[in-house]
């Protein structure tokens, strides 16, 4: 994709205003029914909006304004460029279908940022959330469980805050050859000098993969941090839950996983206090993990048995060609 | 008129007259640039200095009801056209640009979001500044201007990597958007290149690089005692105020010195002189106050006087194109101006040297990379000039090329370069056709001053025009143009006597803020170029036995006029590398005739090298590390000394004796050497 229709995708996904659904719609109607380019869009005239993508005026009066934008859009899509920060789009091949699969229309992030090997994502996925304040036995879990997978090449989803997302990044970095995916709350340049430069070798080395749903500056919200949570868990067949409490991320992120019917492994203490959140969920459907155990492989091989399988009947479900759906692949 | 609106209606001749009050007309080919402009075009404008390049998309702007982006890789030219712009024109023009703090820079680009901005100015390195980031986004933009658009290219004489960018930029850009590239040395090879880059949809429009009122020479000279002679036998025929260009700033103090004694009205320029001071000078040369400005390639930039009457190169440039653009300062005002170039081939070797030491050899990569990859901790830059002996200069280039191709990180707090995980060799490909580029193009401009026909027209072809007529009054074209002028006998003597007595090489004060080493003081010559110095070699190396006498009187003589000879009351001499007291005998005899006591009180306490064996002065400097002492430090303490020593180099040797001598509990050191080396190796 050319620095322009980079440009026009950044001007469409974050300069324009629109709402996660409308910009998921316009690409469905206008690239990928149409075949046409966004900078073909940005060149039409308003009534072509109209037309073929049904928008109301208020949505056609901020394109008209977001338009006189495109030329300071090309700036950022060039300084992207030169930051070596990649832009996966929902329309390319390379956007994990797990994702497209998991969420709406109104979640489905058009644009995903991202530094390092876009290959991580082609692993088996197992996302492992948990509280940012989670005890300390929790956290040995959780980088146990991160260090044991990421042994077995499985690539441990995470989302980079305290606590058990941490715990989880270096449990998989810590092991020999493991791989992990980070899944930012805010946006891809925010994270600080020294962040960066921890994180790059790890990055060049085709280890980390770091993505971004949000535009590249943008700040950390509350809001966002949750809709972040929505990636982590549908880039995975299997989410791991460390700690949980009955309400936040991790609690919204978990009981979403299992109302979208997806395996939900949940920490189950033998013995000692169980976390009332660990508890609830494992009440609504969440299957057990003990831990501690003697041996952890004993705990984690059906875990890896079906994520395999899932993996496997993925890879074969085939589309509908009458669906209009973000979901399909364009034509070839 | 808002901003927001344009003058769409008026045409550019009127524009011209009621709006920038010029009423000489534009050149040919000016509002061609200026329509083409106004239709959304994109333009190559290939130009000569001087013809009026700026005013092109000065006008053009007008036009558009939305800010132009003017690139540039200068701030000194940003200042020069932004403040056209505002005063002369008034057109609300800005800059953004590390003159000025964050605080100011943001109001700027506030002031360009909200539409109040006509021009902003601004150099593509600004585009990894953050705030400038945030900014651009909600910008709106109606036309881009990239000056010196030759930096694009790496066939150019000034290729910058950042130019880079702005090609991206421009690629990328709406097709609607109109683009001027401005540049005044491009010749075919850079304008195909150029193209190649920002597009072929981009017409080019290119006049010849003619400057008719200007009258070229050269003059083969050999030595500062010729050019002086040439220097102070010429400037009285030419009338107005010019520029002598130098190589190096020493050479600009000097002939400026030169001709202050000669009863001209002159002064020196370098980047070494303060802000304040370069802009004082600045000004005076505007207002004719001076003569002449003695200067190395600082002064130009920014400088827009249109009565320069003379250009004098005092050693040959790097390039025709650099030869081109100095020169072409002259005669703005299309008046006869005269722009000689002295050429003296030993000048081709400063030139070679700058060559070599910016991008050295391919083995010097290798060598540092190997030296690097065997050292896992890591080095500092003074640890791999100790372990190499390469110049400081080349050092600095090979590791900053290392660092771009990836095969060494640096870590800025620790200072310490380490090599990555890399493998591979080094691609010094690139680098070995820049250097070869450059030697090049050095021998372009040395086949300038060798050639036979007319100058201009080998200049002007050289840029790119069509090789077609003599210029008619140039040194060749009209020999009568420039009548032998030779300096006569007296003014040759006192030339003489400028070099070997008056402008005698300088020892600057050394040591750190708070504990001085030595003083400032003097060495009677330079060591390559005089007499003296041969004097000095021939019983240094050539076992002529003592300094000669004349060396003694010599250093007495000037011992007496300028050093404070009655605070000193003791004279110490620097110890010998190896055998030998010719140091020592030179002291005694010139403490003899002061009067003053000589303290042996110097001893070394290891054996050193010769210091001209180590070749950059980190060698240098730990050659003499801690190789003195003090014999008995009572006899010294207290007093005021004066430190003799043959040779005058890098300066490492009297330093570390002046520290020595300081901790001895001496009061103040002052240094002599007989004579001094021309160029520090490396700085």
């Amino acid at each position: 994709m050319d620095l322009r229709e980079q440009a026009c995708w950044l001007l469409l996904a974050f300069e324009s205003g629109l709402n996660t659904r409308i910009v998921n719609s316009i690409l469905l109607l206008w690239c990928k029914e149409l075949g046409r380019t966004l900078d073909d869009f940005f060149a039409a005239e308003a009534g072509e909006w109209s037309a073929t993508c049904q928008l109301s005026p208020e949505i056609i009066e901020k394109l008209e304004q977001a338009r006189d934008r495109l030329v300071g859009q090309i700036f950022l899509a060039e300084q992207l460029q030169h930051e070596q920060i990649g832009m996966l789009t929902v329309l390319d091949s390379a956007y994990p279908a797990l994702l497209k699969d998991a969420l709406s229309r109104s979640h489905i992030p058009p644009v995903l940022f991202y530094a390092g090997d876009l290959d991580i994502l082609k692993r088996q996925a197992i996302a492992i959330i948990g509280s940012r304040s989670a005890r300390e036995d929790s956290l040995a879990f959780t980088r146990a469980v991160a260090q044991r997978l990421a042994v077995g090449g499985t690539n441990v989803i995470s989302g980079y805050a305290r606590g058990v997302d941490r715990a989880a990044f270096d449990g998989a970095i810590g092991s020999e050859d493991g791989h992990t995916t980070v899944v930012l709350p805010q946006g891809i340049r925010t994270l600080s000098g020294a962040q960066m430069h921890a994180l790059q070798p790890q990055i060049a080395a085709g280890r980390v993969l770091l993505l971004s749903q949000f535009g590249p500056d943008a700040g950390w919200l509350m809001s966002r941090a949750m809709e972040r949570n929505n990636v982590v868990t549908g880039l995975a067949q299997i989410v791991i839950v460390a700690e949980s409490d009955s309400k936040g991320g991790t609690w919204e992120g978990a009981t979403s996983a299992l109302k979208h019917e997806r395996r939900v492994y949940v920490r189950q203490p033998g013995g000692g206090k169980v976390p009332v959140g660990n508890q609830l969920l494992l009440e609504k459907g969440g299957l057990p993990l003990p831990w501690p155990v003697a041996d952890l492989d004993d705990v984690l091989s059906p875990l890896l048995r079906a994520s395999q399988n899932m993996r496997a009947q993925q890879e074969q479900k085939t589309e509908q060609p009458s669906q209009l759906s973000l979901l399909s692949l364009p034509e070839a | 008129m808002p901003l927001g609106d344009t003058w769409q209606g008026y045409s550019p001749e009127q524009l011209l007259l009621e709006r920038f009050r010029i009423t000489t007309g534009f050149h040919a080919g000016q509002r061609e640039i200026i329509e083409q402009l106004a239709q959304s075009k994109r333009i190559l404008a290939i130009q000569r200095t001087g013809w009026g390049k700026s005013l092109c998309y000065q006008v053009a702007s007008l036009y558009y009801p939305h800010l132009t982006l003017v690139f540039s890789p200068l701030k000194a030219l940003m200042r020069d056209q932004c403040q056209r712009c505002n005063d002369a024109y008034a057109i609300v023009a800005a800059i953004v640009s590390s003159d000025f703090s964050d605080e100011e820079n943001r109001a700027t680009l506030e002031q360009a979001i909200a539409g109040n901005l006509k021009i902003l100015f601004l150099a593509p390195e600004r585009l990894n500044n953050l705030l400038w980031q945030s900014y651009v986004q909600k910008m709106r933009i109606s036309m881009i201007v990239i000056d010196e658009a030759h930096c694009i290219s790496t066939w150019g004489h000034d290729f910058r990597p950042d130019y880079r960018r702005i090609v991206r930029l421009v690629q990328a850009l709406p097709a609607r958007m109109p683009i001027l590239a401005l540049t005044a040395t491009a010749n075919r090879r850079v304008e195909d290149d150029i193209l190649q880059q920002i597009g072929s949809i981009t017409q080019v429009m290119r006049g010849t690089m003619q400057r008719p009122n200007l009258y070229l020479n050269v003059e083969t000279q050999s030595g500062d005692l010729a050019k002086l002679g040439y220097l102070a036998a010429i400037l009285p025929h030419i009338p107005g105020s010019g520029i002598v260009y130098t190589t190096t700033r020493h050479d600009a103090e000097m002939v400026a010195a030169f001709l202050q004694q000669q009863g001209v009205s002159a002064d020196y320029y370098h980047a070494g002189r303060g802000d304040d001071m370069r802009q004082a000078l600045e000004q005076g040369l505007m207002a004719n106050r001076y003569k002449v400005i003695c200067s190395t390639n600082a002064l130009g930039m920014g400088i827009d006087k249109p009565d320069i009457r003379f250009v004098i190169h005092y050693q040959i440039p790097a390039s025709p194109i650099h030869y081109y653009q100095e020169m072409g300062r002259a005669g703005r005002d299309g008046k006869v101006a005269w722009c000689v170039l002295l050429y003296d081939p030993a000048d081709l070797e400063i030139q070679r040297h700058f060559i070599e030491s910016a991008k050295p050899a391919g083995r010097h990569y290798d060598a540092v990379l190997a030296l690097l990859r065997a050292a896992p901790q890591g080095m500092g830059l003074y640890d791999v000039m100790l372990a190499t002996g390469l110049p400081q200069t080349a050092v600095r280039n090979i590791l900053a090329d290392l660092e771009e191709q990836g095969f060494l990180e640096h870590d800025a707090k620790k200072r310490q370069h380490r090599a990555t995980r890399s493998l591979g060799q080094v691609d010094y490909m690139a680098y070995d056709i820049l250097r070869e580029q450059k030697l090049q193009e050095l021998h372009g401009m040395r086949d300038y001053t060798q050639c036979n026909g007319c100058y201009m027209e080998y200049l002007t072809t050289y840029l790119g025009d069509e090789p077609d007529s003599a210029c008619r009054s140039c040194g060749h074209c009209r020999p009568s143009n420039f009548p032998g002028i030779r300096p006569s006998e007296r003014t040759l003597v006192t030339t003489a006597h400028f070099l070997e007595e008056d402008f005698l090489p300088r020892i600057e004060k050394r040591g750190t803020k708070t504990e001085t080493a030595h003083e400032a003081g003097w060495a009677l010559a330079y060591h390559s170029k005089s007499r003296l110095g041969k004097m000095v070699r021939a019983s240094k190396y050539e076992e002529a036995g003592p300094f000669a006498l004349h060396l003694v009187y010599r250093a007495v003589e000037v011992i007496r006029a300028r050093y404070p000879i009655a605070e000193i009351n003791g004279i110490v001499s620097v110890p010998p590398t190896r055998s030998g007291a010719l140091v020592e005998t030179f002291a005694r005899q010139v403490a003899a005739q002061l009067d003053i006591a000589y303290l042996s009180a110097l001893v070394k306490v290891r054996t050193t090298r010769e210091q001209k064996e180590c070749t950059n002065w980190r060698q240098k400097s730990k050659n003499v590390e801690g190789a003195f002492a003090v014999r008995a430090p009572e006899q010294i303490a207290g007093r005021t000394l004066l430190l003799i020593d043959d040779i005058y180099d890098s300066g490492y040797m009297l330093r570390e004796i002046g520290q020595i001598l300081m901790q001895a509990g001496v009061l103040a050191v002052y240094p002599f050497a007989i004579t001094k080396t021309a160029h520090s190796d490396d700085q």
